[in-house]
């Protein structure tokens, strides 16, 4: 490749191909990943320290000996010519070696580990709680999503008659309770607001925290929305003869609809996440439930159900909401390098 | 075989997408300093198989060796073969947040490894071969998709390849813009490069290609020289298709 | 002369539309003849025992006033300066509800809310709060993107397995609330063997929960350059990590950039729930204060506080996502 006007002189080149099509470079050779690994397996015979709490300098081989596994497995992750079935077994091999690492050098007491975590009498006890808490997370989703709706609508309406005075105060509005911390509004309302006279249960606090602050989104994405539907559209309409009405029912709201409920969706998922923030107010929610009975019975076993409650709950909601807003989105490519 | 003859040699090339054979068994080789035109419907599989070529897809089954080298052998380094292959899209593809001249310098810099200033010279000498030696410090944006095809075409050129691959270079491309990318190819055809290319230019393909390959459903229905096809082929098929083209 | 067919009934509107109706100048006067004669007589006096019907009265109040003005500031035709002058009648109305129906005493406003007095010599605290809170984000913002991007970065090597686990990853992390991530690390894993101090538990539910969040928006970055630019860097014989830092990276960054900023803002707002896990951070101190001093002052303050680091947060956040919302839309 020296010569910058060859095309023709290709037999030099070729044999140069040839010489080097072969050539693997040497990390990438397999031999340099067995050795790799035998180093590290090693390393783990010799170097690691002992079983028990890690000292300062001990701590430091155990790290060190971590990012060399990393390096190890990065280099195999990198490689495209490396078979699946290889990367499948290494993901699985690291996971098997942290649970050793962990098991090793932790101070946790195995022989309770059962009864610690897993303990379904505790869950049994807390139980009635739980549930309680669980209803009254609904409760708070629904209702914050039913106000949020309401006033967000209201909001993006009277946004859309283009009045300066009117948006002045709805933009203070939004831009309000988006910078607000849900978590400091709620304390506001619960704790400062009864020196003012305002005395609200703290059921009321939470929803009217959860609500306000989610209204701001909402009216955010039915403006959106209907600013998504294009001046063209309802000239067309007109030119049609359509009547404001009839414009409005098959020309504007199915096109707005379609760009609005997707980060709706979001939008009540997100905020049904926000409600286990109440239970910074006392409010008897699922994550409270779980941590009053956590320190009532001196056991972990009812908070990490409610963590797992939250999981079964979340993951699907999750889920869908970004399946709706993939299916919006006009092309889905899959990236392949 | 012949290895200072032969660039290309497919034996028995598979490809499959799930449940969609898309190549049935495509073989065929092309020799060095030959221009071969490939050419069938829609959906037959061209772009599959030039896409196969450079692996750009992976084939499923097949051989294919470049310049006397099995590229599908598992200790290949598919990137450098990637180097002796150029390549040009229909859809030009050039980065759109580098200029026309740093297009063109990245792959010579970054893989080849040669300074700024080769890079540069290689670049400007190769903009000055498509005519656009003064475009050189313009975004894509800013360029008529003529243009843009001929920079990806000095892309290509710049990494100093065997072989070009084109992949209906002018379908995109109004057709006042035709002409100047097709005359780049024929320059290109006269100098001696080995050429695959899609297309169905028949003006092009009569006067530059050596041979033309007519892909159907994924096989090689005729393979012969463009005077053969276009004048006396009784292939069905093929007879049909022109038909529709001219 | 010609003689053409007179077609103007044809034109003529025989049916009024009832949107037409109720914008003519007398409907409108009427409706807020009516509005101002519901408020004076109607309406409860402040008062009254709060019952459900007193809750409904007011309600039917407010959706009327909606009405009214609504039904002005819609029409196009109606002046500039009427509109102007019903929009300041609809804040005034509001306000006045406000001022009227919350039960408030107003009085102790000053007392309670505003008594700068109460925190004089103690701003200091506040401000350390601040500063741990900016900390607090500073470190868990670097972290959260650096796993984000190494997140995206993994997933184009389109390893199945590595993928899952990924998935897993980011499924968990943005399903579970930051409040039970954090109260999980913080009361359950020193059960485990696992005791993190507050800061440190902050820093990695903050790093990993919105790393989480920075890796979709990341792949969505990457994802949005089109395929044709990889086939064309891969063609010329670009390796995977030089197609990914010359040809994606540089490309995927001004569509990552707006919903990064607004994931860190985001953050930074969440660092609030850290005072959680006792981390000694503003929303925290003021909340000491608050119990020390019997006062919700500091709680207005820490409120206030947060206010003037985020609404120009926000703003930016709002302006760059209009920036790309039209450029998308071009
Ligand atoms: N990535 C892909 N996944 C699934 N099917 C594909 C893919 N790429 C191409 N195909 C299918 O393969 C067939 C051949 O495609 P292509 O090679 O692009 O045809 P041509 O270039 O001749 O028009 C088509 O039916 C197409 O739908
Ligand atoms: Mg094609």
């Amino acid at each position: 490749m020296a010569d910058p006007a060859s095309n023709k002189n290709g037999t030099a080149r070729l044999a140069d191909l040839k010489a080097k099509a072969g050539y693997v470079p040497v990390i990438r050779r397999n031999g340099f990943v067995y050795a790799f690994l035998s180093l590290l397996v090693l390393y783990a015979i010799f170097l690691l320290p002992a079983k028990g709490s890690p000292e300062t300098l001990d701590l430091g081989r155990i790290i060190l000996f971590c990012l060399l596994l990393l390096v190890w497995a990065i280099l195999i992750f990198t490689d495209e010519l490396k078979p699946e079935k290889m990367k499948t077994v290494i993901v699985f091999t690291i996971f098997i070696i942290a649970a050793w690492l962990y098991y090793r050098y932790s101070t946790a007491r195995w022989g309770e580990m059962g009864f610690l975590f897993f303990n379904l009498e505790m869950i049994q006890k807390a139980w009635p709680t739980l549930v309680e808490g669980f209803w009254t997370t609904l409760l708070l989703a629904v209702c914050a999503a039913i106000m949020s709706t309401i006033i967000g609508l209201l909001l993006a309406i009277f946004r859309s008659f283009e009045n300066r005075v009117l948006n002045f105060f709805i933009i203070a509005y939004v831009d309000f309770f988006r910078a607000m911390p849900i978590i400091v509004l709620m304390m506001l309302i619960y704790y400062a607001l009864p020196f003012m006279g305002i005395r609200l249960s703290a059921i009321v606090s939470g929803i009217l925290a959860l609500g306000l602050n989610s209204s701001a989104y909402v009216s955010e994405i039915f403006r959106a929305g209907f600013l998504s539907v294009k001046k063209g559209q309802i000239e067309a309409a007109n030119a049609l003869g359509l009547n404001p009405i009839q414009t409005m029912r098959y020309v504007i709201l199915p096109q707005a609809f379609r760009v609005v409920i997707p980060p709706l969706v979001g939008n009540y998922v997100a905020s049904a996440k926000d409600t286990a923030l109440a239970s910074s107010i006392s409010i008897i929610e699922l994550l409270k439930a779980g941590l009053s009975q956590k320190s009532l019975l001196a056991n972990p076993s009812p908070l990490i159900f409610v963590t797992a409650l939250y999981l079964i709950m979340f993951v699907p909601l999750t889920r869908f909401s970004g399946y709706l807003e993939k299916r919006m989105k006009a092309s889905q490519r899959q990236v392949r390098l | 075989m012949n290895d200072a003859e032969t660039m290309i040699e497919v034996v028995d090339l598979h490809k499959h997408f799930k449940d969609l054979h898309v190549l049935r068994g495509i073989s065929t080789t092309v020799k060095q300093s030959e221009v071969v035109a490939v050419m069938g419907p829609s959906g037959s599989g061209k772009s599959t198989f030039l896409r196969c070529l450079n692996r750009l897809e992976e084939p499923s089954s097949g051989h294919i060796y470049i310049e006397g080298v099995d590229i599908l052998a598992p200790y290949i380094d598919i990137n450098r073969v990637r180097t002796e292959i150029g390549m040009v899209f229909q859809s030009f593809n050039l980065f759109p947040h580098l200029t026309a001249i740093e297009n063109i310098k990245l792959a010579p810099m970054s893989v080849r490894k040669l300074s700024d200033k080769e890079a540069v010279d290689r670049g400007m000498a190769l903009l000055e071969k498509v005519d656009l030696a003064e475009k050189a410090d313009t975004y894509p944006e800013q360029l008529s998709g003529g243009q843009q095809q001929r920079v990806a075409i000095a892309r290509a050129l710049a990494m100093q390849p065997q072989i070009m691959f084109f992949d209906e270079p002018t379908s995109a491309l109004d057709p006042e813009m035709i002409g100047e990318v097709l005359d780049v190819m024929r320059n290109m055809a006269k100098e001696g490069m080995t050429m695959m290319v899609v297309s169905h230019e028949m003006g092009f393909i009569k006067e530059a290609a050596d041979r033309i390959l007519f892909l159907v459903d994924g096989e090689v229905v005729e393979d012969g020289t463009p005077d053969h096809i276009f004048n006396r082929t009784t292939h069905e098929r093929t007879l049909e298709f022109l038909s529709k083209i001219i | 002369m010609s003689t053409r067919p007179d077609n103007t009934h044809k034109f003529v509107r025989t049916h009024p539309s009832w949107s037409v109706w109720l914008r003519r100048p007398p409907v409108v006067a009427l409706s807020f003849a009516l509005l101002a004669s519901y408020a004076v007589f109607l309406l409860p006096s402040a008062e009254t025992e709060s019952s459900l019907l007193f809750y409904l009265n007011i309600n039917l109040f407010i959706l009327y006033v909606l009405f009214c003005t609504g039904n002005v500031l819609a029409d196009g035709k109606k002046p500039e300066s009427l509109k102007m002058l019903v929009a300041l009648a609809l804040i005034a109305i509001m306000c006045w509800l406000f001022y009227r129906y919350s039960g408030a005493e107003w009085h102790r406003l000053r007392e309670f809310f505003f008594n700068w007095e109460k925190l004089q010599g103690k701003w200091w605290i506040l401000w350390q709060g601040l500063e741990v809170t900016l900390l607090l984000a500073f470190i868990s913002g670097i972290g959260s993107v650096l796993i984000g991007l190494l997140v995206a970065i993994l997933h184009t090597l389109h390893s199945p397995t590595l993928n899952f686990f990924l998935r897993v990853y980011i499924d968990v992390f943005r399903s579970i609330p930051m409040i039970v991530i954090m109260v999980f690390i913080f009361f359950a894993l020193p059960f485990m063997g696992i005791s993190l101090g507050s800061i440190v538990t902050t820093v990695l539910a903050l790093s990993l929960g919105y790393g989480a969040y920075a890796t979709e928006c990341f792949r969505a970055g990457i994802e949005s350059v089109h395929t044709g630019q990889l086939e064309a860097a891969r063609s010329l014989g670009l390796s995977r990590w030089k197609t990914i830092s010359k040809i994606i990276l540089p490309q995927a960054f001004p569509v990552v950039i707006p919903p990064l900023t607004g994931i860190l803002v985001a953050m930074l707002k969440d660092t609030a729930v850290a005072s959680i896990v006792a981390a000694p951070e503003l929303l925290k101190r003021a909340r000491e204060l608050y119990t020390s001093e019997t006062n919700p002052t500091p709680l207005v303050a820490a409120a206030l506080i947060y206010l003037m680091v985020l609404i120009p947060l926000v703003r930016v956040v709002n302006v760059l996502e209009n920036k790309l919302g039209k450029k998308r839309s071009r």
